[in-house]
């Protein structure tokens, strides 16, 4: 019997590798519209909602900071 | 707050003769950008521009260039408009008798798909007509949007 190889632990991605996946031609960030493919087109309606609403919230939040300094 | 999913659900529910375009469409087909309003091709006849009014009557829809006056539909009104453009307590709603490149409700009709929702079946423009509205309008945030369309359809066709 051999003995088995000291096992490697896995070597750490490069930041290319890490990196989503983007059109080269046009700059879309291909993985947004793979993670909206994986929902349901219900579900796409209710995230644009909640994405304009904290976009709201925030810039509203933004406003009174404005108005307080 | 925007509720564009509730202005969807109440056309579905008040039997609006409608096909969603626009954004809203594309970001269901799968697009990433977000929207704040809802396109929908409608068939611009009496009856069926009461039913959106029945839609929103409780959620005071104005014109949303002149917001000092409440949607009342009549006669003349429909004689009189091809779009409607309204402003409701939840959100926008631009109702189009006709969409570029594609036609009016009939031709547009014709290249819809039927999604089954939750709140009942919507129908919505299908990809290759909304590239070519898209296309049509030209304008710089449609010409985006036509690049995620494309891009979406070379995912979804894998």
């Amino acid at each position: 019997m051999t003995a088995a190889p000291p096992s490697q632990p896995p070597s750490f991605p490069s930041e290319v590798e890490l990196r989503p996946e983007i059109d080269s031609e046009t700059g879309i960030d291909l993985s947004l519209i793979e993670e909206n493919l994986k929902l349901t087109p219900w579900e796409r309606i209710l995230a644009n909602d909640d994405t304009i609403n904290f976009i709201d919230a925030a810039r509203a939040s933004l406003q009174k900071r404005h108005a307080a300094s | 707050m925007q509720h564009l999913n509730q202005l969807l659900e109440r056309l579905i529910k008040a039997e609006v003769e409608f096909v969603l375009v626009g954004g809203l469409a594309a970001a269901i087909h799968g697009s990433s950008l977000n929207t704040r309003d809802v396109d929908v091709c409608c068939r611009f006849t009496e009856g069926n521009l009461k039913r959106i009014q029945a839609a929103f009557h409780d959620l005071h829809p104005v014109h949303r260039a002149r917001p000092d006056i409440a949607l009342n539909v009549t006669p003349e009104l429909c004689a009189g408009l091809r779009n409607l453009y309204l402003k409701t307590d939840i959100g926008i709603v631009d109702c189009l008798g006709e969409v570029l490149a594609i036609g009016g409700y009939d031709e547009v009709l014709g290249h819809s798909i039927i999604l089954e929702l939750p709140v009942g079946s919507l129908r919505i423009l299908d990809v290759d007509a909304l590239i070519k509205a898209k296309e049509a309008m030209g304008r710089p945030h449609d010409l985006i949007t036509v690049q995620h369309l494309r891009a979406l359809k070379t995912r979804t066709s894998r």
